[in-house]
């Protein structure tokens, strides 16, 4: 009777975990000064980027942010090869010459977390080129916040995949703030979902919170782009719960804002809702939850023990 | 180690690695590069011209020079040095004819040329023998040191933005030796002498007819920069036979500066009615010895030669001790200026 | 066969494009216009507007594109019209492109050409004529091409676009109407290899872009005069062949560089300081940059004549430094 398979539904409760506590765990080792730099958590979004890459293949491409760990992982990115980056150790994806904002794996299709906001897009543009070219069904999506929509990245990108026709899905995640400041400070629209009408592109706003909804309704325009009818603009409602980098802290946000969103967790909520709803058995989840800090520990054994890079690879990575 | 000296040997980066590979220490030298810098070629012809004496003169520059065919084997075959004839053809290029009228002197060499003496040149004659017959000259000679005087020009220039000569120099300093030593500004002239406070330097110009000698009045309250000025335009006006009577008159000393030649030292004959004549020799790279210490630097010789009827050695000597004391600390002349 | 410049760019897009599928063309006008300066004129009809795509005005979002493209298997060549405009795509230039590969340790490859066009004679007016090739020179992970002439417009345009990098490929507006001879056959030029444009014997000139050929109307005055100049024309200046620089210097023990860019901060300065550093003892003269005033490029016609560098500014400066008793000429006083 459900319209989800039990495997979908396991699978969305493993990435969120899976996101969750990558984000716990390195928040606590940078607390400990093994991860060194600028850490900025997913924590709070991860129904996100858990409900819309269910439906990708390792063929989609996404682009990323700077809060780009739950996107990595949803789109299965290795936490061993990613913590180790975040330590700067030569096991990481990028050889420690990257970090937390840099995490690329081009064999799965994410062409990168970036530090610049909104670079991701006009990129994700350029790959929906190439989608557009292979002919092969494969969709884009680049990951932005509604800070995002302030940059000129976001106006061209969007302007121009709209005159390309191109299969990508801008995918803004409205988590209430843009860095320190609130979203009713920068922005004079109540939704982004106005903005893509202006460039007469479809555009839907949903709970970005509920990863069910998220996953159904991207499953949906995730066919219809793959068969060519993008691009659109979906608005993902949710919220931040960390600073905005790890030390952040948030005197900027009004009391108890924090704990009014906590009570709407989306891991919290999508597991009494797998028990009460969908029947699943508790015993499922807490192997998935065994299974994952397992994961995570043999991850940070992993980071602790790789070796730093030499120095001179500095050197090495410039050209091809 | 002495600074000036420094300061006047800048030497290229490559210039110093040939004189470091070569074991040559470049404060000998002289420079032909930009801003008498020592360039590779400098140490190349010095190295080649180690026994020799080296001139402070920049020497002849390496000029290949343009001849015709023709030219070239009659040049040969009548064993004539190309160097020293000026071409008549495109750019200068020696064409036969310019070698053929080098020829034709040769070979007429017994034929003379007899002119009456007359003009400029006869004046000179007569003023000159009347001089070395009445006044019994002495010519004290001195080696001065003009190390300083070369790089306080060359500050003084690049510090003013102007253009001074030498001979601008020595006008200034020995007018400032002339009015500390009045005794020496005089003249006897029918048993007479005369005691002057105005202080004017001639200067022996040459030129093709013979010596002329514009006079730069009032030297000692003038700056070095309408010192300059005056002269240049005396000795321009010289030159295109325009200078009036009253540009020569009322010469009190005259300098004459044979330093652009290969002469050392000279007896000036002294311009009547003076009682003084400074000779001025060429300036030369030598070795100073100085406190038992040997060191490079450059020289020139003063040569003064007086009127004995007029003066003894010793004011004569003191005089000349004063000019030989500015040449050696230029900058005095500084607190000279107006 | 003699053809202008923009002809050997125009057939080195075609060619390219006829040998690899994955080569397409993208920027402002560059389909059914054929380009503001009719560079890519043709192409359209040739290869259909899957591989020429005509662009909204938006620089950042073209290169952005360009990096996302080149990163997921196409070779983007895309155009900014104006050098100047890559004002306003510092970001994907500098933090993207040249950066990807770096940042994510060697997995990323991005063979994409920016084409642009710079350089000031043509009354352009300050935001339309700059020489911005040392914004991009300081930038490592790019390379930074600047043809002087037809044949090596096509042969260093063909090595950009098989170049695994991202290759920012600066045509000077003021040559596009040179003639030139090139070849009928298929050739390239590599990336950092300079050329000797004519050899000589006392002072090394090095010069970028149009200035090349000032240099070499400037060499000719000069040989009459008994100096004789030794040209290099890096074609590249990143990578630059400091190695043909170098050897020169050691040879010539002058050097002079001549670029349009203005003198602060120049590609000259980094020359300059890579000769001294590296071949300090070989310099018989100081070196010296022959480059525009520092400021804008300006509109009037003696303004622009003023502040562009030409023949007698490079024979102003041999002249300063080949002094010596080795020259015939300018005799020091």
């Amino acid at each position: 009777m459900s319209q989800f398979s039990n495997d979908t539904l396991l699978s969305l409760y493993q990435t969120m975990v899976k996101i969750r506590g990558f984000e716990e765990r390195v928040s606590s080792l940078f607390a400990d000064g093994l991860i060194p730099g600028f850490l900025h958590l997913y924590i709070g979004q991860e129904a996100v980027a858990s409900g819309i890459c269910e439906s990708l293949s390792k063929e989609d491409y996404i682009t990323s942010t700077h809060r780009g760990h739950g996107h990595c992982i949803a789109k299965g990115a290795d936490v061993k090869k990613m913590m180790a980056e975040l330590f700067g150790k030569e096991t990481g994806y990028c050889k420690g010459k990257g970090g937390s904002m840099h995490v690329v794996d081009v064999d799965l299709g994410i062409l990168g977390a970036n530090g610049i906001v909104g670079a991701g897009m006009p990129i994700a543009v350029g790959a929906g080129i190439t989608a557009k070219t292979n002919n092969d069904g494969q969709v884009v999506i680049p990951f932005f916040g509604e800070g995002a929509t302030g940059i000129g990245y976001f106006h061209e990108a969007v302007n121009m995949a709209a005159v390309l026709k191109l299969p990508i899905i801008f995918v803004c995640e409205s988590n209430q703030y843009a860095e320190f400041t609130p979203r009713e400070t920068h922005l004079p629209v109540k939704t982004i979902v106005e903005r893509g009408a202006a460039y007469g592109i479809q555009s839907y706003l949903i709970n970005g919170n509920d990863v069910l909804e998220v996953y159904q309704t991207m499953k949906t325009i995730i066919n219809r782009t793959r068969n060519g009818e993008g691009p659109f603009l979906v608005e993902c409602v949710t919220n931040r719960w960390s600073g905005h980098f790890e030390g952040d802290p948030q005197r900027y946000r009004p009391e108890g804002e924090i704990d009014e969103w906590k009570k709407n967790d989306p891991i919290k909520n999508f597991r009494s809702l797998l028990l009460s709803e969908y029947h699943i058995q508790e015993s499922s989840l807490l192997s998935i939850e065994e299974a994952i800090r397992s994961e995570l520990d043999d991850a940070e054994k992993f980071s602790r023990e790789s070796p730093l890079p030499d120095e001179l690879s500095t050197l090495e990575d410039v050209y091809a | 180690m002495n600074l000036l000296i420094e300061k006047t040997s800048f030497a290229s980066p490559r210039a110093r690695a040939l004189a470091k590979k070569l074991g040559i220490d470049l404060s000998h030298y002289n420079g032909s590069g930009p801003n008498g810098r020592i360039i590779e070629e400098d140490v190349i012809y010095y190295t080649q011209h180690l026994n020799s004496p080296i001139s402070d003169q920049t020497p002849p520059k390496k000029q290949p020079r343009k001849i015709t065919p023709l030219a070239k084997n009659i040049a040969t075959i009548e064993n004539i040095d190309i160097e020293k004839i000026q071409g008549t053809g495109q750019d200068g290029k020696i064409v036969s004819t310019d070698i053929l009228k080098q020829i034709e002197p040769l070979h007429n060499h017994t034929d003379k040329k007899k002119i009456r003496l007359a003009g400029v040149r006869k004046v000179i004659a007569t003023r000159m023998a009347e001089s070395k017959r009445n006044a019994p000259h002495v010519t004290l000679t001195v080696k001065t040191e003009v190390t300083n005087l070369v790089n306080y020009r060359n500050e003084y220039m690049k510090k003013h933005s102007i253009k001074i000569s030498f001979t601008d120099l020595l006008i200034k300093m020995v007018a400032a030796s002339l009015q500390q030593h009045p005794k020496i500004n005089v003249s006897l002239e029918e048993d007479m002498l005369t005691y002057y406070s105005d202080i004017n330097i001639g200067v022996a110009v040459a030129q093709e007819e013979g010596l002329i000698v514009p006079v730069i009045h009032q030297a000692n309250q003038k700056s070095l920069e309408q010192i300059s000025v005056d002269l240049k335009d005396k000795v321009n006006k010289a030159r295109a036979g325009k200078l009036k009577p009253s540009d020569m008159e009322n010469s009190r000393f005259t300098i004459s500066n044979l330093g652009m030649y290969a002469v050392d030292a000279f007896t000036p004959v002294i311009n009547q009615p003076e009682s003084a004549i400074l000779g001025v020799g060429r300036m030369i790279e030598d070795i100073i010895v100085e406190n038992s210490q040997i060191r490079i630097g450059k020289t020139m010789v003063l040569s003064l030669s007086f009127d004995h009827r007029v003066m003894d050695g010793a004011p004569a000597a003191e005089f000349l001790g004063k000019i030989k004391h500015f040449i050696e600390n230029p900058e005095e002349i500084l607190s000279l200026q107006n | 066969m003699l053809i202008r410049y923009n002809k050997a760019i125009n057939s080195a897009l075609k060619e390219e494009m006829q040998k690899d599928p994955t080569v397409f063309i993208a920027g402002e006008d560059v389909a059914n216009a054929g380009g503001s300066f009719g560079i890519t004129r043709g192409l359209l009809d040739e290869f259909g507007p899957e591989r020429v795509i005509d662009t909204p005005i938006s620089e950042s979002a073209i290169v952005g594109m360009a990096v996302g493209a080149s990163s997921t298997g196409l070779r983007p060549v895309i155009e900014i019209m104006f050098m100047d405009f890559i004002a306003v795509c510092f970001d994907p230039i500098i933090n993207q492109a040249a950066k990807m590969r770096y940042m994510s340790g060697g997995q990323m490859t991005l063979p994409l050409v920016i084409r642009t066009q710079s350089g000031a004679g043509v009354n352009a007016g300050p935001q339309h004529s700059q020489s911005l090739e040392a914004l991009l020179f300081h930038i490592p992970g790019i390379k930074v091409v600047m043809p002087s002439n037809p044949y090596d417009a096509k042969g260093l345009l063909k090595a950009s676009i098989r170049d695994n990098n991202p290759v920012v490929f600066i045509e000077n507006k003021a040559l596009y109407g040179m003639k030139g001879e090139v070849p009928e056959e298929d050739y390239t030029i590599p990336l950092g290899e300079a050329k000797i444009v004519k050899e000589g014997k006392d002072v090394t000139i090095v010069a970028l872009g149009q200035m090349v050929n000032k240099a070499m109307a400037a060499a000719q005055t000069l040989e009459n005069n008994g100096i004789s100049p030794e040209i290099i024309d890096p074609r590249t200046i990143s990578p630059l062949d400091t190695e043909t620089i170098k050897q020169s210097v050691k040879k010539t023990g002058r050097l002079i560089i001549v670029h349009e860019a203005v003198k602060i901060g120049g590609v000259g300065a980094e020359i300059a300081a890579m000769v001294q550093e590296e071949v300090f003892d070989y310099l018989d003269a100081p070196i010296q940059r022959v480059a525009a005033p520092f400021t804008p490029v300006p509109y009037s016609k003696p303004l622009e004549n003023y502040y562009l560098p030409n023949e007698n500014d490079i024979i102003q400066a041999v002249n300063k430094i080949c002094v010596g008793r080795q020259f015939s000429i300018a005799g020091h006083s």
